[in-house]
């Protein structure tokens, strides 16, 4: 009873001033470095100050939390550094410009790159841009119209193919649209392989001959008529010559037969006439058409008595 | 003065007094109690701040395991899968496809290839179209790998290399005016068909004409008549069989008829062949008059 009245007198009865001096005196105990930490223990004051018991514990773990969360931010900026690898002089794979420039400085794998800017893709100056197909082809399409570069050949698929115009004179020199733009033969073509050709002339130059050759047959035709002109017309065959004419066959000059091949009757040294043979005679008219009369006897003329002169033509 | 006293004379004589001042002489006290939660509480603003920034990071650059988003970062350079869109025109030294796609370089509109020169005015190019492909140049060239010329192409006229052309059309080739060549020829096994549908065709050769079938027969067929004129040489039957299968016959008459005997003849032959006619008879007329 006396310890509790003690205790509720005592704070009653310190004054302001008294509470000042006390005060002072713990803040100048508690500056000195000397002192710090090595204080006299008086609970009252204790009580309001220091950091001791659960509250040094909380402290502590607040501080190791921190700690790992910095070390755990650590942690990711590094995975950040690793995985974009950058280095001492920036990323290595990229660079980022102040006018907006982006420059890949390795290999840039895209799978389908848009340019949006003109849709334009375009080569460094003072260089060829090369645009390679690694075991595959590089196709350039638009809708069904197709130029392909392959590993064994160059196609262009589209309705009409393919055209060049010289842009200096806009004249188209060549194209595969063949009913507006006539194709001109080639030079240095030396073999024309055609399946028809339409000419009015074939003709060779001044200082050759001019060869029609075929390996099977060759039909030479007109159905107006066929002529044959030269300083000699020469027909030379293993088989026959045969002349087919509707109306007349006319050999119009010297006619000569070989001698050393048709067969000659007189060397057989047989001069009597044989009744068993049937031969005729070859006799012509004025006009020059040749008629034949059956002999029936030696020395037999071309004499007749019916004149099939008159009932040729 | 006296209660202070007491009071400290009083905790003195406890047990618990060495034990407490041995573990209260080093706490933190007064103004470093109060430096030290400041000191805690800014490092804890700034590494919530920064975790946040780096999440933030993570999360806006798509961040993964080995790059960004689609975007992977190898040690010879970037893969991007999907699509790439680009605001700004690209520039590049080389393109290359991947290993197992091809190049495809496709629009809804044309496909033009520009080439320029130092100056950027465009010098060549080649588009390719809705219905055709178009190229803009001087000339068209086209190589072999072994860098023979093949084809050749420009204002002037159009060249090609390997010497031979062929035109697979069923309408084949058209000339307007003359073919000159020294050699028309069949293709292997075929039939070679030189023909004038709605006019004639004419041979003409200064030097002479020469018809050869080395193992074959020569058919001439008209539908009037053939005619085979030599101005100033011989007509020459070379053959071992001469035949003329459809003469008009005659028959033979007696020495009466002496009115028919001046327009018919008798065909002779002279030793060299030459054949030659005299004025027929009863009787054979050719050794009458030798024009041998």
């Amino acid at each position: 009873m006396a310890s509790e009245q003690e205790i509720s007198n005592a704070p009653m009865k310190k004054s302001m001033r008294e509470k000042a001096i006390e005060r002072r005196s713990a803040n100048k105990e508690h500056n000195s470095n000397f002192k710090a930490g090595y204080v006299p223990i008086e609970e009252e004051r204790l009580h309001k100050t220091g950091l001791r018991g659960r509250k040094g514990i909380f402290a502590i773990g607040i501080i190791i939390l921190l700690f790992l969360l910095a070390l755990i931010n650590l942690i990711i900026t590094l995975v950040i550094w690793t995985v974009i690898r950058i280095g001492p002089g920036g990323c290595e794979s990229m660079e980022f410009h102040e006018s907006g420039l982006l420059r890949f400085k390795q290999k840039a794998d895209m799978g389908i790159v848009h340019p949006l800017h003109k849709s334009t893709v375009g080569g460094r100056k003072d260089q060829d841009l090369v645009i390679t197909g690694n075991n595959n082809p590089v196709v350039f399409r638009q809708g069904n119209t197709k130029l392909s570069v392959e590993e064994d050949k160059t196609s262009i698929v589209s309705d009409l193919g393919i055209s060049f115009t010289d842009p200096r004179t806009q004249n188209t020199f060549f194209s595969t649209d063949f009913d507006t733009h006539e194709f001109h033969l080639p030079k240095e073509v030396k073999v024309l392989n055609v399946k028809k050709a339409s000419t009015e002339r074939i003709t060779s130059n001044a200082s050759s001959d001019l060869t029609i050759k075929g390996d099977g047959k060759a039909i030479i035709r007109g159905n107006e008529g066929v002529y044959i002109m030269g300083k000699t017309v020469e027909f030379s065959m293993g088989g026959g010559i045969e002349l087919k004419a509707e109306n007349s066959i006319i050999l119009n000059g010297s006619v000569m037969i070989s001698p050393s091949r048709i067969p000659n009757s007189s060397l057989g040294g047989d001069l009597y006439f044989n009744d068993g043979l049937e031969r005729y005679k070859l006799c012509m008219c004025a006009d020059g058409t040749l008629f034949r009369v059956q002999v029936k006897y030696s020395n037999m003329g071309c004499q007749t008595s019916d004149n099939p002169c008159g009932a040729a033509h | 003065m006296v209660r202070e006293q007491y009071v400290t004379t009083t905790e003195e004589s406890g047990v618990l007094s060495p034990v407490s001042e041995y573990i209260y002489m080093i706490g933190i006290y007064g103004w470093r109690k109060r430096c030290l939660y400041l000191f805690v509480l800014l490092l804890l603003i700034i590494l919530v701040v920064n975790f946040a920034l780096t999440i933030w990071i993570l999360r806006v650059m798509w961040f993964n395991a080995e790059g960004m988003g689609y975007l992977q970062v190898h040690e010879d350079g970037l893969r991007l899968e999907g699509e790439s869109d680009f605001l700004f025109p690209v520039y590049a030294q080389e393109i290359d496809s991947r290993e197992d796609s091809a190049l495809l370089i496709q629009s809804s509109e044309n496909v033009t290839l520009n080439a320029r020169n130092a100056n950027g005015d465009v010098t060549g190019s080649v588009s390719v179209g809705p219905s055709q492909a178009e190229g803009f140049s001087k000339y068209f060239n086209i190589s072999s790998n072994h860098d023979e010329n093949l084809f050749y192409a420009d204002g002037s006229g159009a060249i090609v290399g390997k010497g031979k052309l062929r035109v697979t059309g069923p309408e084949g080739a058209l000339f307007e005016h003359s073919v000159r060549t020294p050699m028309v020829k069949a293709v292997l096994n075929k039939e070679l068909k030189l023909e004038s549908p709605t006019r004639s065709l004419s041979m003409d050769a200064p030097k002479g004409v020469h018809v050869k079938a080395l193992a074959g027969n020569v058919d001439v067929t008209a539908h009037f008549d053939i005619l085979l004129h030599s101005a100033e040489g011989l007509l020459i039957l070379d053959a071992e069989t001469v035949r003329l299968p459809k003469l008009p016959v005659g028959e033979a008459g007696t020495s009466g008829d002496s009115q028919g005997m001046y327009n018919m003849y008798e065909v002779c032959v002279c030793p060299s062949g030459k054949l030659f006619f005299s004025t027929a008879g009863v009787s054979s007329t050719c050794s009458e008059s030798q024009d041998c």
